[in-house]
């Protein structure tokens, strides 16, 4: 009797916690790993998910998780049809005419990616002769190659792909000299196809950050700049002769970004698979506060990914 | 492929698996929208009054005529524009369904011209009414006859399932992405093996509607008529 | 009054006139057959009757009530004329016995115990009852349009009409239908027939129709329009036919 009405009153709570709650769709474009994909079990997990997830539990609202293909990430948010997008998305200037930033959260470069055994030994060698260069439409990486070899009279032509690894695969069958990729999903092209090396990195100093509608309708910026910062993410400002901002990133050691990165950023995606299964748990432990259940899970997927 | 890549696609078959349960959803849907919807078109063109038939020429024309991927695309955006809340899976058996449609409803209208207008004639003479005649005379022979062209269509159908995925419905063709977005090296081995259940799906769809034209065959059944209006 | 009567009838298709005003009534128990070269509207004339091609002006009354009346339901009529058609016309899809039942159950909306019965009956009636569950094109000619036959009778019609019936057949097949056709006239069925069987128009028609570009050209009693007919063109038809399809069947 008294375990049906304990029962019954938790069951009231939740539900009117969940009542409560705002609920929030989060648009990204799965398969990107490591910052999104999916597990065979059909988990979404990445850096950038965990990072929506644990900025959504210290700020007290919840999230749902959609893959959008990339490309439609953006008119979604415009149409209402999500809210935030997170996707790995390099912050431009033509993107924020349309849609709003959040701080940014990650630096990265493009990798040019080349097979072993071809003869190109340097970017020049490449940027020439009619080479053909593969990159997924919409991404930054597609749009260097436009604007600064296409559009300036450099001999190369630009293939575009809708998903990475098919680029990659073309490029491992000899069809394209090269593809063009972001730094840290090109680890994942190394892995899979050993004939393949990256043969430099262009410093295009791509700052990523989430990104909601025009104007922020929802206020969501705020609680997602405030949530960076309280899972331990730092700025260094400077500005630099040019005018243009230079931002350094600083993360607080044993924080729950410094555990998110760890478990990111080096361990095999199986391996992180395992650990965010038997982590997960703990995010969503109603009997801890927010901070604790975040940084316990952030530790947890650290530790467990790196055995 | 290596050990590790075999591994990878062993541990993502019962995700491809679900994800060809909603491609067999979305069929489902779609097939029955599409017949139905093809069917009373088909009956407009041939039976009904002319302002109408120009219509039901005019759909046809449009459904036929419109991308498929545009349709989705259109049905999809375009009533969340307007704040219906369609889920992308719904929207998906709306589009492909009344595509559908309108190439069924052509098959339909071709075997109820083959069914001719004698027979519509004779059930007519014994005091029946149109609709009864259509439903217990002429639809009877009409589908009989339709089983064939039918076929194609149905395989025809089961691929385009496919494309729901752009508007976001995490079927087979997703899953395999998803699979090969977590392990590149497996970009080919997952498209092929979605290839090969599609094979496996059509060669079934197929024999499933062969028996059930066997079972429904009539002694010396054949079309005949001559195809005019009446 | 009449069971039939026909009055000013008129059917054009497009520019040419088919029907030109035909007149004539039909009494109970009676059997008219209309002969005539064709092309000249004996089919159109039989389908304006049930209204399975609308007439484009004239009356036509079936015991007392106006078929061509736009308030009257046309179904209930037809499902008191029989139909016998050139072609036979059986449901494909169907036995012998569920073409003759279909009308039964779904026009009469007779029991299916009682339809069965019936339809059983009326192909007995026809000399098939052996042959009930063949399919159509399981058939010979013959034995479709006696199905037909059958068919039409269930329906305890006012009034058959036959269109050629034996046109389609190979001559070997003709009797077999004609037979029944007999059979059924001394039984007292109010029958219009076209047809080119000149013996059987001779042995059992009450009154010869002949009719020609649309309308009739002359009626009687087939001892006087076989033997002395009035307008010189119904002369020269019968010789021609006769010719060509012999005195009798």
């Amino acid at each position: 009797m008294r375990l049906t009405f304990a029962l019954a009153l938790s069951l009231l709570v939740t539900g009117l916690a969940t009542v409560g709650a705002e609920r929030y769709i989060v648009a990204s474009d799965i398969p990107w790993a490591p910052f999104e994909w999916a597990s065979p079990e059909g988990d979404y997990l990445g850096f950038d998910l965990d990072v929506m997830r644990c900025i959504a539990v210290l700020m007290g609202y919840e999230i749902e998780i959609r893959p959008v293909a990339f490309d439609s990430i953006i008119p979604a948010v415009r149409l209402g049809e999500v809210d935030i997008g997170a996707s790995g998305f390099t912050i431009t200037a033509e993107r924020e005419e349309v849609v709003d930033f959040s701080n940014p959260y990650w630096l990265s470069n493009q990798a040019v990616l080349i097979r072993k055994d071809s003869k190109f030994k340097s970017l020049d060698d490449l940027f020439c002769c009619g080479n053909k260069i593969g990159a997924q439409r919409g991404t930054t990486g597609a749009d260097w190659v436009q604007s600064n070899l296409v559009d300036k009279g450099v001999d190369v032509k630009l293939v575009l792909y809708e998903t990475y690894p098919e680029a990659v695969l073309d490029l491992v069958n000899g069809r394209l000299a090269a593809v063009v990729q972001d730094e840290p999903a090109s680890q994942q092209s190394l892995a899979a196809y050993p004939v393949l090396k990256v043969l430099d990195t262009i410093e295009t100093n791509e700052y990523f950050g989430f990104l909601v509608a025009s104007g922020d309708p929802k206020g969501l910026l705020p609680k997602i700049n405030e949530g960076m910062l309280e899972l331990g993410l730092r700025y260094d400002l400077s500005l630099p002769a040019e005018g243009q901002w230079k931002v350094k990133f600083r993360i607080l050691p044993d924080s729950p970004w410094f555990y998110l990165v760890q478990a990111y950023f080096g361990p095999p995606l199986e391996k992180v698979e395992a650990a965010w299964k038997s982590c997960i748990g703990t995010l969503y432990d109603e009997t801890l506060a927010p901070e604790e259940r975040v940084y316990n899970f952030a530790k947890c997927l650290a530790e467990k990914a790196s055995e | 492929m290596t050990a590790s890549d075999w591994q990878g696609l062993l541990k993502g078959v019962p995700s491809l698996l679900g994800g060809l349960g909603i491609n067999l959803q979305i069929l489902l849907g779609l097939v029955t929208l599409g017949f139905l919807v093809g069917i009373v078109i088909a009956l407009i063109q041939v039976y009904g009054p002319r302002p109408l038939a120009t219509l039901a020429v005019g759909y046809e024309w449009f459904f036929r005529g419109v991308p498929e991927m545009v349709l989705l695309l259109l049905i999809y955006y375009g009533l969340r524009q307007f704040h219906v809340p369609i889920t992308p899976f719904i929207a998906a058996v709306v589009a492909l369904g009344l595509r559908s449609s309108a190439y069924q409803s052509q098959i339909f209208r071709g075997a109820i011209q083959a069914v001719g207008s004698r027979q519509m004639m004779a059930a007519l003479s014994v005091g029946m009414t149109r609709l009864q005649a259509i439903r217990h005379v002429i639809l009877p022979q009409a589908l009989r006859l339709s089983i064939p062209p039918w076929s194609n269509e149905f395989s025809s159908v089961l691929k385009d399932t496919t494309l729901a995925s752009a508007i976001g419905v995490i079927e087979v063709f997703k899953r395999a992405r998803f699979i090969i977005g977590r392990q590149y090296g497996l970009a080919l081995p997952a498209f092929m093996l979605v290839a090969l259940f599609f094979l496996v799906l059509t060669y079934m769809g197929n024999w499933i509607l062969g028996a059930l034209e066997r079972r429904y065959r009539i002694p010396g059944f054949e079309a005949k008529g001559t195809g005019e209006r009446f | 009054m009449a069971l039939l009567v026909v009055e000013d009838l008129h059917k054009r298709y497009g520019k040419e006139e088919v029907l030109r005003g035909v007149s004539f009534t039909l009494e109970r128990g009676e059997t008219k057959v209309i002969i005539g070269p064709s092309g000249t509207g004996k089919s159109t004339l039989l389908r304006c009757i049930n209204r399975l091609t609308e007439p484009d002006r004239g009356r036509i009354w079936l015991n007392g009530e106006e078929i061509t009346s736009r308030r009257t339901n046309i179904y209930k009529i037809r499902a008191q004329i029989g139909f016998v058609f050139q072609d036979f016309n059986l449901f494909t899809h169907l036995t012998a016995l569920d073409n003759v039942r279909l009308g039964l159950i779904r026009v009469k909306r007779m029991p299916r115990r009682e339809a069965t019965e019936r339809a059983m009956r009326e192909l007995a009636r026809v000399g098939l009852a052996d042959k009930a569950n063949a399919y159509p094109a399981q058939l010979s000619g013959g034995q479709q349009q006696r199905v037909s036959i059958a068919r039409a009778l269930a329906m305890d019609p006012k009034l058959i009409l036959f269109d050629e019936p034996t046109s389609a057949l190979d001559p070997e097949l003709i009797g077999e239908v004609l037979q029944v056709m007999i059979e059924l006239a001394e039984a007292g069925m109010t029958m219009l027939v076209v047809t080119h069987e000149m013996g059987f128009a001779r042995s059992v028609a009450d009154e010869i129709i002949f009719m020609e570009k649309g309308v009739i050209v002359e009626q009687g009693p087939p001892e006087v329009l076989f033997t002395n007919p009035k307008v010189p063109r119904t002369a020269e038809f019968l010789r021609k036919i006769t010719e060509f399809y012999g005195e009798s069947s």
